[in-house]
């Protein structure tokens, strides 16, 4: 796609009179090579080549995708797209000028070859085997992608970047005498294997199979509304969820987010401060501009309980009178691009964790969570717990399983009472309007007082 | 293209089948009355299996180019371990009629705008987001023996309602697909959703104990659609489905029958054959409650000396088996009792390793076989064998929304629901 075929098409696209036109192409390629039951038992390959074409006109908007990138297949697209519109044209004679350009090629293999790679997953395999005859299953995926994307518009900005991603997930499963259980754990980032000397694999793996062993002697959670502690990086899916969501434009501007008209109001206790951002180096929610073009950026959401900053994509940026934040992200061609997090996180505190727990006489420790839903209109949410215990007296005592915690944002925010000091960040995929996209969740350990939990004891 | 694609690999000892899905998708999005946006997509991806030596090899592309691909396949085949003897879809399968049922946007449009009139009475709504979504698939499977080929589609209608009184916020989903487009059906069924926003205003929680529930349809579906995997061979094989040392035992009450029946019309899922080219067919997984058939894709097929039960896609149109009761009769069932209409969540709440059951849930109480009040905030906690256990009576009212599961309600006894009431 050059740039003389990318202003043909814009020009093309703005000779009924749309006020803005923005066409979107991507050059992907992901592998995930995966381990099970003790060999390489699968690979996948996906090649994903295709144009999102969006054309607005006033408060309406069409858009079309399709991977037949023949000239007359883009012209008839951009025909039929322009249909829904009658007018004089506003903007013609598009020249595209480079805005954001990320051009560097990056070796995100790091000299590993693909027998250094089989060999990873087979000594996971090992390590896991080795450490206890109580593991039945190991299963473990090594995912590496490379995207190439152009975005260009109707005011000639003419925007690249290369991404990178590259993640390990391990599940673990484990049987002691017909008794099951099973954990899992997500590593990425966005540069590639030197991944593997950020941390320790041996002692990661061990420390998975411990837990999956550990809840094998679990006990059934208690019911009922009590403090809750959430444990750090993932842990923050929470806040994703209840907090992070009703953030984005796409609920803000319709009226449909909690957090409507709250701007410059208190939403949470003084020592919380929230912070989504694009440009945490290595990160694997962070790109080097968002799926708009723009460059994405730190955005301070909530500083010491108040409500700062909504996220904001180019749609919404004239209805909200707010200035877009480098948010606007999608899945792939297929997806119109919407107003999304990349990596949010809560600034940590000065809290300690044994600190939290000796100040509970009766709650729960949610160590790690499974992920979970939210209503952005009400704040309502609801998250499974994936490694929780019981606290009683001020002490971490029994595991539990079967552990829901269900409450409401605002209520949450208001009622985080501890903040430590121990912010981290977990790997995740988020899913909404614009399809499933890498994020980052993080936060150090916190605590929430009277959170419903639902547990079958 | 393709035929000269797989010419170029049989050059490199490289045996290729192509199974390629052309897709048109529309959604048009509504709000307030007014028309937000057109989205229109037409794709033509590839599945490309690939037999190199002893090993199988699979791409999914956008583009079919040797150049990219057939080294592609080279490389993967370096880092595979695992060897298979396969072979390429042989059966000729005559494509059923296809009557095109795409309907004209401005129809559409008229019909999603005139959705909103039947609101006219509910001030309660205070914004209300319908959309539409056609979505057409032909596959087709070609090789160098055979090219086989598929069509269907399906019409989606899904909204949003916010609804408010004083500072009160509720919202309301729903979701409707069909074969065939009738917008007097969508009507129907939209009229009927909406007669139950007021409810949602008095909606309590609930003292945590053990219930009588009815679970609903879509509730049934829902999880079916959950567990659906704990049904295949290469889970179970790996020991990482909770039945791995379950076959040919009761796993369920003797009312439960679970049936895969990718062939059956009336259901949203049909499909003549999975993307290996294997025929579909009707299978009875679980009969009165025993587990007596494993899903196959080709590979596992292989492992196991049977053949395929063309589950290479997963499942499509899975359910359990109607009863012959109404869910008003169900009600009457009931007597006293909770009715579970919506769980939230369910890709957190379940674990797939131990059959826990722990999810957000809705619905209303029932004194005397009649509603009584709507309740929310509270927790289904259970487990897939004490749902499928505990179950007392199916009905009869079959509830299909998605190609793959299809649910009816169920009355089961003696189930945890948790909620914050004293």
């Amino acid at each position: 796609m050059n740039k003389n075929k990318l202003e043909q098409l814009l020009n093309l696209s703005l000779d009924t009179g749309a006020d803005f036109s923005e066409i979107y192409y991507e050059d992907t390629i992901n592998r995930t090579i995966q381990l099970s039951d003790r060999q390489i038992d699968k690979i996948g390959t996906h090649l994903d080549r295709g144009v999102g074409i969006r054309i607005k006109k006033d408060d309406r908007m069409v858009y079309a995708s399709t991977n037949d990138l023949s000239d007359e297949n883009l012209a008839n697209t951009i025909n039929k797209l322009k249909e829904s519109f009658q007018g004089e044209p506003i903007y013609k004679n598009v020249i595209l000028k480079d805005k954001n350009i990320y051009n560097k090629e990056m070796d995100y293999h790091q000299g590993y070859t693909y027998k250094d790679k089989k060999n990873i997953l087979k000594k996971i395999d090992s390590i896991a085997r080795n450490h206890s005859s109580k593991v039945e299953q190991v299963e473990a995926i090594l995912l590496e992608e490379k995207k190439d994307v152009v975005i260009c518009n109707h005011l000639g900005e003419y925007s690249t970047d290369k991404r990178y991603l590259f993640r390990l997930i391990i599940y673990i499963y484990v049987n002691d005498h017909g008794k099951k259980e099973s954990t899992y754990e997500a590593y990425g980032n966005n540069t590639g294997y030197n991944l593997f000397a950020t941390f320790d694999l041996e002692k990661e793996v061990k420390r998975l199979v411990d837990i999956a062993i550990s809840k094998l002697d679990s006990i059934d959670c208690p019911n009922g509304v009590m403090p809750v502690i959430i444990g750090p990086a993932f842990g923050a899916v929470i806040l994703h969820e209840s907090c992070g969501h009703p953030m984005e434009a796409t609920a803000v501007s319709k009226n449909s987010s909690v957090l409507c008209g709250m701007l410059n109001k208190r939403v949470g206790s003084d020592q919380l401060t929230v912070i989504d951002d694009g440009t945490i180096e290595g990160a694997w929610g962070s790109t080097f501009i968002d799926d708009e073009g723009e460059l994405t950026r730190k955005n301070v959401l909530i500083k010491n309980g108040i409500l700062k900053s909504y996220l904001v994509d180019k749609m919404n940026e004239k209805p909200m009178h707010h200035p877009i934040t480098g948010s606007g992200r999608r899945q792939n061609y297929l997806y119109p691009p919407t107003s999304r997090m990349n990596n949010t996180y809560i600034a940590k505190g000065t809290d300690k964790i044994e600190d939290m727990i000796k100040s509970i006489n009766y709650g729960i420790y949610a160590k790690t969570m499974n992920g979970g839903s939210v209503d952005p209109n009400t704040g309502e949410f609801n998250f499974g717990c994936r490694e929780a215990f019981l606290i009683e007296n001020g002490k971490r005592t029994k595991i539990v399983k079967g552990a829901t915690l269900m409450g409401n944002t605002i209520d949450v925010l208001k009622n985080i009472e501890m903040i430590s000091d121990d912010l981290s960040l977990g790997t995740g995929y988020c899913g909404s309007d614009s399809g499933s996209i890498p994020v980052t969740c993080g936060e150090p350990t916190i605590k929430v007082n009277n959170i419903l939990v639902g547990g079958n004891k | 293209m393709i035929k000269k694609f797989i010419e170029e690999a049989k050059k490199e000892n490289i045996l290729i089948e192509v199974f390629t899905t052309k897709n048109k998708s529309i959604q048009l999005k509504t709000r307030n009355k007014k028309i937000e946006s057109t989205d229109t997509s037409i794709t033509q991806k590839y599945k490309i299996k690939a037999i190199y030596k002893d090993k199988v090899i699979q791409l999914y592309t956008d583009y079919i180019d040797s150049d990219t691909l057939i080294p592609l396949i080279k490389e993967n085949y370096e880092i595979l371990d695992v060897k298979e003897q396969t072979s390429f879809a042989d059966q000729e399968i005559a494509c059923k009629e296809f009557k095109e049922n795409e309907v004209s946007l401005p129809k559409i449009e008229k019909d999603l705008l005139n959705l909103y009139a039947l609101t006219k009475d509910h001030k309660e709504i205070d914004d209300l987001k319908i959309e539409y979504i056609y979505d057409c698939d032909e596959k087709t499977i070609t090789n160098d023996k055979i090219s086989i080929k598929d069509k269907s589609a399906l019409h989606n209608f899904s909204g949003e309602a916010i609804l408010l009184k004083d500072t009160i916020r509720k919202t309301v989903w729903f979701d409707y697909s069909l074969k065939e487009y009738d917008i007097n059906k969508i009507k129907e069924k939209f009229k009927k959703e909406i007669s139950t926003f007021k409810d949602k205003f008095n909606e309590e929680s609930i003292k945590t104990d053990n219930y009588k529930i009815i679970l609903s349809n879509t509730c049934v579906r829902k999880l079916l659609n959950s567990f659906s995997s704990i049904f295949f061979a290469e889970e179970i094989n790996k020991h990482t489905s909770l039945l791995w040392d379950k076959f040919n035992t009761k796993i369920f009450s003797n009312k439960i029958n679970i049936i895969e029946d990718p062939t059956n019309e009336e259901l949203l899922g049909t499909t003549l054959f999975d993307s290996e080219g294997i025929k579909t067919y009707y299978k009875e997984i679980v009969k009165e409650g025993k587990f007596i058939t494993k899903l196959y894709d080709k590979k596992t097929a292989n492992k196991d000396h049977v053949f395929s039960t063309g589950n290479s896609d997963g499942v499509r149109n899975l359910y359990i088996k109607p009863g012959n009761v109404s869910f008003e009769d169900l009600l009457q069932l009931l007597n006293d009792g909770i009715v579970i209409k919506e769980v939230e969540g369910i890709h957190a709440g379940v674990n797939k390793t131990t059959g826990e059951i722990s999810l957000m849930a809705s619905g209303y109480f029932v004194r005397n076989g009649e509603k009584e009040k709507p309740l929310n905030r509270i927790i289904l906690s259970t487990s897939i064998f004490e749902l499928f256990n505990n179950v007392i009576e199916i009905g009869n009212d079959i509830e299909m929304n998605d190609t793959k599961c299809a649910g009816v309600s169920m009355l089961i006894n003696n189930i945890k629901i948790v909620g914050n009431k004293e």
